[in-house]
């Protein structure tokens, strides 16, 4: 078990207009299973999302960034994690909405061993 | 009443870049069309902000200082958030004005000291099940036979097909990749409309001079004006349109053309004559509408494409009319020209005829399309 820390770094430095989501899933039917991630502001621009206590396996981590010219990334800093999708990828994630687009979201997946340490 | 144009008129401009501060190009003849997309609708920055803006029609330096609070509700799959945002600004002009070209804005207030302040709440939300759509699930399921396809006999490809394959919710950045012509359709399934509201009070400082035929002295006088503005903005789920209401009320001044004034009778005109105001400026109010839709169509992907801005004021109190409708080619990458067209019509209310319409068409090499 093991809380899931992300730092988020959005670029006006805000809160505004960015949504995390993190989730899970059954393995039978693949029922998407949503965790609570509380948010703390954590100076300078950056803010730190923290899970419950979560069993190691497979995750999903949503990011919907609102308006033109918004930009957010997104680290996993613990416990260590092995990118799924995109394959070879490594934190941080990042998002940027084009001024052509009035929003952006992505879904990035890894898997957790489940031992706290912190990602390199 | 403002002024227009004796006749019908048509013309063709062409308009270079603007430089410093990115200002859209834009030559419309009459204060009643709007200026080029980028700066009409706000963007948020929080803090001390300050910036310098020259275009062809005015040279201004902005400072503002701004704030937000938002509050965040919902369950983890579904999560609201409102914000309200604060901003105070002071603008002052560092250049001359040039009077040729009418503030297409539709500013009265552009060319003096302007203090504002505005507020905008911004409502979003997001959620997880949304891509649980049917739309979506079938977009997913083409984006991985694309993928099937693209990746052929590379191991490495064809192993991100695999990986997404098992994976609930098939990542909208590689339905972006491997089929982005159904970028849009998937916004529409899986996002959520937002929206803006906002208003914001100003006033200007100027002073005025008139010239006296009599003596050719000056009149000098202190005025103010005044405007408020309630502008609502809704960005519908499919990510590359925007649709934009506005209701202004100004009372400002509207400043006459400036002439050669002259004594009589006339003896040496280099000394009898003069140039300048021959009149005070008169108080003028006026109640603007305006609706405006933004419309990205994109090529491949939102890099490339066509953009389209028009724009419809309307003043309740003298019956006068503007359509703007520009059209933005955008190429993307590093591409050093952004040309693009822009077609305007204006009509002064006061005169019941065609005798004031004017036509205009411009054209831009560089101006960026954007929310």
């Amino acid at each position: 078990m093991a809380k899931i820390k992300i730092l988020a770094e959005p670029k006006d430095e805000t809160k505004i207009g960015w949504f995390v989501h993190l989730f899970s899933w059954t393995e039978d039917d693949q029922k998407v299973i949503s965790h609570g991630l509380i948010l703390s502001d954590k100076g300078n621009g950056k803010f730190e999302l923290q899970s419950d206590d979560l069993d190691a396996g497979e995750y999903g981590l949503h990011l919907d960034c609102k308006g033109g010219g918004r930009e957010v990334s997104l680290t996993v800093k613990s416990p260590k994690t092995t990118m799924i999708y995109p394959v070879g990828g490594t934190w941080p994630m990042k998002l940027t909405v084009p001024g052509t687009a009035t929003f952006l979201n992505d879904i990035w997946y890894f898997s957790i061993q489940g031992k706290e340490g912190e990602e390199g | 009443m403002r002024r227009y144009p004796a006749a019908m008129a048509t013309s063709l401009v062409l308009v270079p870049s603007t430089g410093l501060a990115q200002q859209p190009a834009d030559t419309n003849a009459d204060p009643i069309v709007v200026t080029a997309p980028s700066d009409r609708f706000d963007e948020v920055f929080i803090g001390l902000t300050t910036s310098i803006d020259v275009s062809e029609k005015k040279s201004e330096a902005n400072a503002s200082v701004s704030g937000y609070t938002a509050s965040d509700n919902g369950d983890p799959s579904r999560i609201e958030q409102n914000a309200l945002m604060w901003k105070v600004g002071i603008a002052l002009p560092i250049g001359g004005t040039d009077d040729v070209i009418k503030d297409p804005t539709l500013d009265r207030l552009a060319n003096g000291l302007k203090l504002s302040a505005g507020l905008t709440l911004m409502s979003s939300a997001s959620s997880l099940e949304n891509y649980s759509d049917d739309t979506y699930a079938k977009l997913g399921v083409r984006a991985l036979a694309a993928c099937d396809r693209r990746a052929g006999g590379d191991a490495e490809k064809k192993r991100e097909c695999d990986e997404m394959r098992r994976l609930p919710i098939v990542s909208p950045s590689f339905i972006r990749k491997h089929l982005p012509m159904a970028m849009i359709a998937a916004n529409r399934a899986a996002g959520i409309p937002f929206y803006t509201i906002g208003v914001k009070g100003s006033v200007a400082f100027k002073e005025y001079e008139a010239v006296d035929p009599v003596d050719l002295g000056t009149n000098e006088d202190f005025k103010t004006a005044y405007s408020t503005t309630l502008t609502g903005v809704f960005y519908p789920a499919d990510g590359v349109s925007a649709i934009k209401a506005e209701v202004e009320y100004a009372d400002a001044l509207e400043e006459l053309d400036e002439t050669i004034i002259c004594k009589t009778p006339i003896g040496d005109p280099a000394v009898d004559c003069k140039s300048g105001f021959s009149a005070l400026p008169e108080r003028e109010e006026s109640l603007v509408l305006r609706g405006e839709y933004r419309r990205f169509f994109p090529v491949n992907g939102v890099a490339t494409g066509v953009g389209i801005a028009p724009l419809v004021s309307f003043d309740a109190l003298s019956n006068d009319l503007g359509v703007e409708v520009p059209v933005y080619a955008v190429l993307g990458g590093e591409s050093p020209i952004a040309p693009g067209l822009k077609f305007g019509y204006t009509k002064d209310g006061s005169e019941p005829s065609d005798a004031n319409e004017e036509f205009t068409v411009s054209l831009f090499l560089k101006t960026s399309f954007s929310f």
